[in-house]
């Protein structure tokens, strides 16, 4: 299901076609998503999301912010990511969460981010979803949440699964892990899931699969 | 002494290369800075660090001193692989602020309680790739940096804007005539192009609503945006054509009704502009 390298990427689509001429527009639009008909719908989004920066007025002042603040605060996030991303440190992925975490992301923010509920996220963070099953969009997307490459979020989430940080037990041992379930699954039985994210999400199983 | 060492440290910068980019784009061609950028790059690298930083901080843009963007990125990945914190630290505080104002402003459709954590979220993007030097995915900051940049503000605006659509259900579909369940959209009985050109608003009253765009809700700005500013069709039989239909999942009877109601908003708004104030 995830084995899909040979196609571009959705960021370098979506960067050339920012700089394409006449850029992101109605007219060219069909024709973006006739080359890259598997990002249909992200490039719809984004011609529509262009369209809306395009057109609505920008604000002369930004009210309700001293300009000053935003400085700082943007400092604050750049802090986080330098530590999170120390040079040194080549060290594969320990976690999803974790890795949110030190760029100052909870996870709730991480869920929101990738656009995915947040028991799906801890399922993923966990290793509880079969690799196999997991779509590349949702692996682009955990990799965008957490700005890490695609490769260092597939392998991670082809490691072995994991119980809870901190977790207590009443028996001697760690109770023994149920198997990893398929992506597509965990979507659909997703209670907290929005209707729009499962539709979404399923869009991308097998037509006998959604 | 001091200004001895300065001195040293700009000679064997003057000798570093300029890196050359590793991206490639869509079309599989590696991504290029341009020779202006560039030129600005090889000057940087042979400035002293005090000398770079002040450089940086002219924020006029027709100054021949000017750094581009483009170029700050650069250096401020250049120092960051020398482990030059401080110097990593002002050249980001100065892309910051050369930004802040282009990003919050962009983002204030939001509305203030998402445009924080919007705000949050385009810094993050725009940062990471710059600083993670394990990988070349930034190297577009460093050809087009605007475009880029506009590029990560629009991907968060949509973000929060399904964020905020699943979180809120700020829009009472139910309560506006003409609402229709999902079930009751059917895109095949469509009706013919030219039967909707009636809708269309004139070139005057375009320019009259612009300004007051920001006070529609979603999706009837939206909507409005691409019906009537970029000319999409609210419907059509040939199914390689995007349509407002196909976008928003809904049928043609749904936004004939989103779209008169935006106007008679819109309407209401420039009223409100002219009234004599108290």
């Amino acid at each position: 299901m995830n084995q899909n390298n040979e196609r571009a990427s959705l960021d370098d689509v979506l960067n050339a076609y920012a700089i394409s001429d006449p850029g992101p527009s109605y007219v060219s639009l069909p024709e973006w998503i006739r080359r890259f008909p598997y990002y249909e719908r992200e490039l719809a989004d984004f011609t529509a999301d262009w369209a809306l920066v395009t057109w609505l007025p920008t604000p002369v002042a930004n009210q309700s912010v001293d300009e000053d603040t935003l400085v700082p605060r943007g400092m604050g996030i750049v802090q986080n990511i330098l530590h999170a991303h120390a040079p040194k440190e080549m060290t594969p992925l320990k976690g999803i969460v974790q890795e949110g975490n030190q760029l100052g992301l909870s996870i709730q923010r991480l869920a929101e981010r990738a656009q995915m509920s947040l028991a799906l996220v801890r399922k993923l963070d966990l290793r509880r979803i079969r690799f196999s099953t997991i779509p590349v969009q949702a692996i682009e997307s955990l990799a965008y949440a957490i700005q890490r490459g695609s490769s260092a979020v597939a392998d991670y989430l082809q490691g072995a699964p994991t119980l809870p940080q901190g977790a207590s037990y009443r028996a001697e041992q760690a109770p023994a892990l149920t198997e990893p379930e398929d992506f597509f699954e965990a979507v659909r039985s997703d209670i907290a899931m929005s209707e729009e994210l499962r539709e979404r999400w399923l869009s991308f199983a097998s037509p006998d699969n959604r | 002494m001091q200004s001895d060492i300065d001195e040293k440290i700009g000679e064997a910068r003057a000798s570093v290369q300029v890196q050359p980019l590793t991206h490639c784009n869509s079309a599989g061609e590696v991504y290029q800075c341009t020779a202006a950028v560039h030129v600005q790059i090889e000057a940087g690298l042979t400035l002293t660090s005090s000398q770079l930083v002040e450089r940086a901080r002219i924020a006029d843009y027709h100054s021949p001193d000017y750094f581009r963007e483009e170029c700050l990125v650069y250096l401020i990945r250049e120092f960051r692989r020398r482990g030059d914190e401080r110097i990593v630290n002002d050249l980001s505080e100065i892309l910051i602020s050369r930004c802040r104002n282009m990003i919050y402003g962009r983002l204030q459709a939001l509305g203030l309680q998402s445009i924080d954590d919007a705000f949050d979220d385009v810094i993050l993007d725009l940062f990471a790739p710059i600083v993670d030097l394990r990988s070349d995915r930034g190297d577009f900051l460093q050809v087009r940096f605007g475009l880029a940049l506009q590029k990560l503000i629009i991907g968060v605006y949509n973000l929060h804007v399904r964020r905020i659509k699943a979180t809120q259900n700020t829009v009472p579909l139910s309560s506006i005539a003409g609402y229709e369940s999902e079930g009751d959209d059917d895109v095949r009985n469509s009706v013919p192009l030219n039967d909707v050109a009636d809708l269309s608003i004139s070139m005057e009253q375009r320019m009259l609503y612009q300004e007051g765009l920001s006070s529609l809700k979603e999706p009837y700005r939206t909507a409005f945006i691409l019906r009537h500013y970029e000319g999409w069709q609210i419907d059509a039989k040939d199914s390689s054509v995007p349509t407002l239909s196909r976008y928003f999942k809904k049928s043609r009877r749904t936004l004939q009704t989103w779209l008169t109601h935006a106007e008679e908003m819109l309407e209401h708004w420039r009223e409100g502009q002219h009234e004599p104030e108290q």
